[in-house]
């Protein structure tokens, strides 16, 4: 067992080396002037001497070996440079945000489990009933829904029909916990829907999959209960995929937040984001990257380390 | 004795059943007659089709004229889904939306499917350190959700309607790569493909012939859904701002900031869009969905 946690979390450091390799490529892929964007339409008006050091101040002027070499050293000390904009520290803007994302992206897929296992348990017994095409059909709308779309209408609709509108202040957890669940609530409720269908999709095949067992029917056979064999047996063994899916949507999960927070106006690493791109802010932009990467790819390992406590066949294979 | 070499032996009549449509045509045939949601899927893809190709004919108004005495008016006979701040048709808006998205859409199913492809078939037909490499490369690219890349990418190298396609090809370029190599990795294990590397059959010619031809069912799929998918995100990209610049009227800008603040007085403005985004994206789906389960169990492809 310790083997395969240690093997685990050795393939996930080229690949969170090459992640980061590849943000450093993106940010610099600029064509043109990076200066030009940085320093926007009053470049025209600053001396030579000016820009040159504010370039000399981004690192910018150093051959790009240096420059890899120090962000590389910067990314695994936790020092993601400074922001374009206040001059404060990436690391120190986005631990301040990094809470509400969390906390939105948990809620979301607690909502999205309470929903989807269930109805993905119901579609894969009833097979092929309305109820099954009913369920699927809802699980693919579900899939094919703008997020934004349905971020939009839960604030106007409740607008125009309750005259009720979303506060723009954010309470935190700490402060308020009753406050912050109900300013959380509907937030988390849409992205938790959007990511119910893959969910409910992936429990259904596995349960379908895990029903044609043998051990299924000998279950059956001895008299059990269908309700015991379902929850007892089948669920149990059907589910273990569907956490290794999860892991996958960790990924999908933090997009969903760049979009809501920014229509819920949620102080997170979602709006953190939008902001830094509307300004240009490159250094910030890079550290959520980053940041974001590492955080998925830290979520696989996780889930992939429960995957081998779940299925023993994986720990020795 | 005579011997009756005709088939008319009315015994057997029943049992043998002469094709009545060429074999390629089977799974189109299977999908209109078994898979309805499959075929109500095309329908949607058909319309949007026509909707964009003919959008000069249908359109009522130009999308980007302004009829400012009008604004803000609610759907009625004159604007047949209202109109927007600027006294702009909805509906016209719409269908020149859905030529952007289709557009987009197309462009990058042709470029991210055919790099998918090739990419996905020489690391897993070729295998060794090149696959490994390439697998670990597309881990690190997915482990940065798409939505953050491709706003890192546009936001860097700027906006405009080449640009999103590249960027959104490449992401889903892949993300795909990674179902392709699967089915041909599935490929690679049956014995036909000793058989020809036995008989001295080159690289290409194996590929061309055995493994090509095989993994063409699961890339059929697999465009239809990146098709969606790719709507989807041109949209999300535009509502954040940083998708298809403005004049042309997309799907996802209809519904973005500026409009928003009337979207209370106005809410047709915030339905009618994300209805047809909602409309078209899950047509396409259940299009892909009904092709994969007519194509799949046929040709045996790996999903």
């Amino acid at each position: 067992m310790q083997n395969y946690i240690i093997r685990r979390i050795l393939l996930a450091i080229p690949t969170l080396l090459i992640a980061s390799s590849l943000v450093f490529i993106m940010i610099r892929m600029a064509p043109g002037d990076v200066m030009l964007t940085v320093l926007g339409e009053s470049m025209a008006n600053t001396p030579n001497k000016d820009i040159e050091q504010v370039r000399h101040d981004l690192g910018l002027d150093a051959p790009i070996h240096v420059q890899y070499m120090k962000f590389i050293a910067g990314v695994t000390r936790g020092d993601l440079g400074k922001s374009l904009r206040d001059k404060t520290p990436v690391r120190d803007e986005i631990k301040d945000k990094l809470p509400v994302t969390i906390e939105l992206a948990v809620l979301a897929l607690l909502w999205s489990l309470v929903i989807a296992i269930p109805v993905g348990v119901i579609s894969a017994i009833r097979q092929d009933t309305f109820l099954d095409y009913l369920f699927r059909s809802i699980a693919v709308a579900g899939i094919s829904l703008p997020s934004f779309w349905l971020g939009t209408l839960a604030i106007i609709l409740p607008a125009i029909w309750f005259h009720k509108i979303p506060s723009v202040v954010y309470t935190s957890l700490m402060d308020d916990p009753f406050t912050n669940i109900k300013q959380m609530a509907l937030p988390a409720l849409i992205l938790g829907t959007l990511l119910a269908g893959t969910v409910m999709r992936i429990t259904r095949t596995m349960m379908l999959e895990v029903m044609r067992q043998d051990y299924i029917r000998t279950a059956m056979a001895k008299g059990l209960h269908e309700k015991v064999v379902i929850y007892r047996h089948a669920l149990r063994n059907a589910l273990i995929p569907v956490v290794t899916v999860l892991g996958l949507q960790v990924a999908f999960l933090i997009g969903g937040t760049v979009v809501i927070e920014n229509i819920f106006s949620l102080p997170g690493m979602g709006r953190l984001f939008i902001e830094a791109l509307n300004w240009r802010d490159y250094p910030v932009i890079q550290g959520l990257n980053v940041v974001v990467a590492s955080w998925v790819v830290i979520v696989n390992i996780i889930v992939d380390i429960s995957y081998g406590f779940l299925d023993p066949r994986i720990r020795y294979s | 004795m005579t011997v009756d070499n005709s088939t008319s032996n009315i015994a057997l009549e029943g049992l043998v059943k002469r094709r009545t449509i060429p074999m390629w045509l089977q799974p189109l045939h299977t999908l209109v007659t078994r898979k309805y949601l499959g075929t109500f899927g095309a329908a949607v893809l058909l319309t949007m089709i026509l909707a964009a190709v003919l959008a000069d004919v249908i359109a009522p108004y130009d999308p980007v004229a302004q009829h400012l005495p009008d604004k803000l008016k609610s759907p009625s006979a004159q604007y047949l889904l209202g109109t927007d701040q600027f006294g702009r048709d909805l509906l016209s808006r719409l269908i020149y939306g859905a030529r952007t998205s289709l557009y987009v859409g197309v462009g990058v199913v042709i470029l991210g499917t055919g790099a998918a492809t090739i990419l996905g078939t020489v690391s897993g037909y070729f295998g060794g350190k090149l696959d490994i490499i390439f697998q670990r490369l597309v881990d690190a690219v997915q482990s940065i959700p798409s939505l953050v890349l491709l706003l890192t990418i546009v936001s860097v190298v700027g906006p405009g309607i080449l640009n999103i396609i590249f960027a959104l090809a490449f992401r889903q370029s892949i993300s795909e790569s990674r179902i392709v190599r699967s089915a041909v990795l599935g490929i690679k294990e049956n014995q036909y493909m000793d058989a020809a590397r036995a008989i001295g059959a080159s690289h290409l010619r194996i590929l061309s012939f055995y493994v090509l031809p095989n993994v063409l069912a699961p890339i059929i799929v697999l465009a239809s859904l990146t098709l969606g998918q790719a709507i989807l995100a041109e949209a999300t990209l535009s509502f954040l701002g940083f998708g298809v610049p403005p004049p042309h009227p997309t799907w996802g800008s209809l519904l973005s900031d500026e409009g928003r603040r009337f979207m209370i007085a106005a809410p047709w403005m915030a339905f009618f869009p994300g209805l047809a985004l909602s409309l078209a994206v899950f047509g396409i789906n259940m299009f892909g969905d009904g092709l994969r389960d007519v194509l799949d169990p046929r040709l045996r492809g790996s999903r």
